[in-house]
């Protein structure tokens, strides 16, 4: 995976954010602000036009062009921890020209982790890390069998999926939704529905035969 | 002598109560709004950036605390509000933006503020009213950090207090109703914050909005609280003080003793029986009404959280306050009354259209089918196993009967459901004077007392000597009297559920007028049991006869305590 495959991912969550735009704001009108699909395909639309303008020769500096992008042009908390993800994955990244599934399970670790320092958030409390630790856990997996990478890919977006869904029957402990005590229960967070959305796109992707 | 002072305020739990001011926000700097300026004076002011960090911790663990003894307890509505003032004292957001400004330099107790005001405005700003809401709920954490920074608890108040406080939290009135609190003020929040609904679940009258000259009152001082008129008098005569102390003793919120759990079917001392059932807004004041022996809920009011709204609520809104409900009541009775957006409960977008004709809330409901059918098709959907009945509030024409069961037979079609019985609020004395015309087209009754001895005698707000006692009103009695024949002639049921049956005065008159069923606010339902377990029925009706015919409201008292004491 070279840093055309990173631009590809990027510019195809980009697409898929913005045609989710609308459910995404739906599910944050639920139990937030309901602007975390505006703010979100704005976000995203900006990295694409960053990723036309510089230059990116590595897989790292391309995840790291798009977390800073995504911190200065998203408000709310999703900008920070979005920006903290993809900052911390090309980071784990380096310089390298060229990532294999390892690189990108461990850089996909450090972007969790990344996301579980900035927003002190666990497993189970209802936040984008429901979507994106199972995600982590099942691409590790996947890798350990020995999985092709159009498999390891299909079954990391099938975790986050499954982690994002989950959220449905969950009380919100993070951020504003935790305000609503039970009643955010019924609902998906928003932001492990984007998480999802996000890495269908990486699956996708790869799908096409770029993930070599 | 000085002239008492009066703070007009909306009502947001009702009863009334007399005590003694206690000011919570003692350590406040002032009563400037959210003051920037420095505490001057105030203890905690000179904080470190770790102590502050500390006292959201212990905010957030104490919260927790008292949520999980609730939980133990039963009280799970309760829990739940109180575990999200823990959730907001452990937010990163709040308490970094707290520690960042005192770290950098700041004064601790305008750090805590600012952070507060900061968080809650942003909260406030979010167009989901229910998450708005909460912003109010940040304050009042900041409020309790600043209460902890300033050196812990203040002293206990002792005796009948009245709580008066910037912004009254539900934390304060499950904290202080153990040590005597008989009603609280607040000069935030509305009937839909957390503390009203933990107010009505404890029968603590609480009023709202009041102005926050409030704040620099004297504790200590005497006050009457009357949470039905939705005014607090600060200094009244000491004579007129102790008469409404023994008058609202009988109906404060001290939990009568020994009959916890009473159950089984209630009579009259002559074996007539009788249904005792609560009015509820809330799932809290339902297990409390459930607990004291209610046989189900006679009025469920499905207003109350909505009165702040910019819109009519959803099916989902509605679903979320009446899942809860009806979900403790089984197969009981649900009587679960249709939106009453009138009086003082008329929500921002209805003020313009509505205006202060009585029926104006009901003629906007039915002016807007979809609001209707949304909830609806919510109460078919949450009572499902209750014994669920529907009542239509302000009824003044057959027509609007006719237009809702035409819905609600809709509704029941499309819902699979069986359908429900259809009655009216009997609240309106043109209603009632025809109420033979009213009976065919309806299952049952439900007498509105406080609005029909309003709408009789031509008050448009009940005073505060009188209160539900304008119930025993000749004229009134004369009505109810007919109503309760016209509905034996058709053969359907009646009950009164306005305050009056909870009153020991007017209910032996009730009892004599025919009225079997009863629903009085949850607090009061084990009072209510004990009062009519010693009524003679014939009796009643001897002493409701006389009192038919009386010319006044003080001959008919006479009468009551003339039949009470022979």
């Amino acid at each position: 995976m070279d840093a055309a495959f990173f631009r590809a991912w990027l510019a195809e969550a980009a697409a898929v954010v913005e045609s989710q735009r609308d459910h995404l704001t739906q599910l944050d009108a639920a139990i937030g602000d309901a602007d975390h699909g505006i703010n979100l395909a704005r976000g995203f639309g900006a990295v694409t036009a960053a990723l036309e303008q510089a230059s990116t020769p590595s897989p790292g500096s391309v995840l790291t062009l798009a977390g800073s992008t995504l911190i200065s042009k998203v408000g709310g908390a999703a900008g920070p921890l979005y920006g903290m993800a993809f900052r911390q994955a090309g980071k784990s990244l380096g310089s390298k020209p060229r990532a294999d599934l390892h690189d990108l399970a461990d850089a996909l670790e450090a972007a969790l982790a990344g996301v579980q320092k900035l927003g002190a958030a666990r497993e189970g409390e209802k936040t984008m890390v429901d979507a994106l630790a199972p995600a982590v856990s099942a691409l590790g997996k996947a890798i350990a069998e020995g999985a092709p990478a159009g498999a390891a890919l299909a079954a990391l977006a099938d975790a986050a999926a499954a982690g994002a869904q989950a959220t449905i029957s969950m009380q919100a402990l993070k951020g504003r939704a935790s305000y609503l005590g039970p009643r955010s229960v019924g609902h998906e967070d928003p932001g492990a529905a984007s998480t999802a959305l996000i890495l269908r796109a990486l699956r996708d992707v790869g799908a096409r035969g770029e993930a070599t | 002598m000085t002239t008492p002072r009066r703070y007009p305020g909306q009502a947001a739990a009702p009863g009334s109560a007399a005590g003694l001011i206690y000011q919570a926000d003692a350590a406040d700097p002032g009563t400037t709004e959210h003051a920037a300026r420095p505490a001057v004076g105030a203890a905690g002011a000179a904080a470190t950036p770790a102590q502050v960090e500390a006292a959201f911790a212990a905010v957030a663990a104490d919260r927790r605390a008292l949520a999980a003894r609730l939980r133990a307890a039963g009280r799970t509505d309760e829990a739940d509000i109180i575990a999200v003032a823990a959730l907001i004292a452990a937010d990163g957001v709040l308490v970094g933006a707290a520690v960042a400004a005192t770290a950098a330099g700041g004064d601790a107790a305008a750090a805590v503020r600012e952070a507060a005001e900061a968080q809650a405005a942003a909260i406030e700003a979010i167009p989901n009213p229910e998450l708005a809401e909460r912003g109010a709920d940040v304050r009042q954490v900041a409020a309790a950090v600043l209460d902890h920074l300033a050196g812990g608890q203040r002293d206990r108040p002792t005796g009948p207090v009245i709580l008066v406080r910037r912004d009254v939290a539900a934390a304060d009135l499950i904290e202080l109703a153990e040590d005597g609190l008989v009603g609280a003020a607040s000069v935030a929040g509305g009937a839909s914050s957390h503390a009203a609904i933990v107010a009505r679940g404890l029968g603590i009258p609480l009023i709202t909005g009041v102005d926050q000259a409030v704040l620099a009152e004297p504790p200590g001082s005497l006050a009457i609280l009357a949470g039905d008129a939705g005014e607090l008098v600060i200094g009244p005569a000491g004579g007129q003080w102790l008469a409404a102390r023994e008058k609202f003793a009988i109906r404060s919120n001290a939990a009568p003793r020994g009959r916890c759990g009473q159950a089984g079917p209630s009579r009259t001392a002559d074996g007539q029986d009788v249904v005792i059932l609560c009015n509820v807004a809330s799932a809290a004041e339902t297990r409390r009404g459930l607990a004291a022996g209610a046989a189900g809920v006679g009025l469920l009011r499905t207003e109350i959280p909505f009165t702040g709204r910019s819109d009519w609520p959803s099916k989902s809104q509605h679903l979320a306050q009446l899942t809860p409900i009806l979900g403790l009541l089984g197969g009981r009775v649900a009587t679960v009354r249709l939106l009453d957006f009138s009086g003082d409960k008329i929500p921002p977008f209805l003020r313009d259209a509505a205006g202060p004709r009585p029926g104006a809330g009901l003629a906007a409901l039915l002016g807007h089918p979809a609001a209707l059918a949304d909830q609806l098709q919510a109460v078919l959907a949450a009572g499902r196993d209750a014994d669920l009945a529907i009542l239509i509030p302000m009824v003044g024409s057959l027509d609007e009967v006719a237009s809702v069961r035409e819905q609600l037979e809709r509704a029941t079609a499309g819902a699979g459901a069986r359908t429900p019985r259809l009655g009216i609020m009997v609240e309106l004395a043109a209603t009632a004077a025809s109420a033979e015309a009213f009976a065919p087209a309806v299952d049952f009754f439900s007498i509105g007392t406080n609005d029909l001895a309003g709408d009789v005698l031509g008050l448009g707000r009940l005073s505060l000597d009188a209160g539900p006692r304008l119930a025993a009103e000749p004229r009134v009695l004369a009505l109810i009297e007919h109503v309760a024949a016209a509905a034996a002639d058709a053969g359907i049921p009646v009950s009164v559920c306005g305050d009056a049956a909870a009153d020991p005065v007017v209910l032996p008159l009730l009892v004599g007028l025919g009225v079997r069923t009863f629903s009085v606010p949850a607090a009061y339902v084990e009072r209510v049991r004990a009062w009519l377990a010693a009524l003679d029925a014939d009796e009643c009706a001897a002493l409701a006869a006389k009192s038919v015919t009386a010319s006044t409201i003080s001959d008919v008292q006479d009468l009551a305590r003339h039949a009470r004491d022979s």
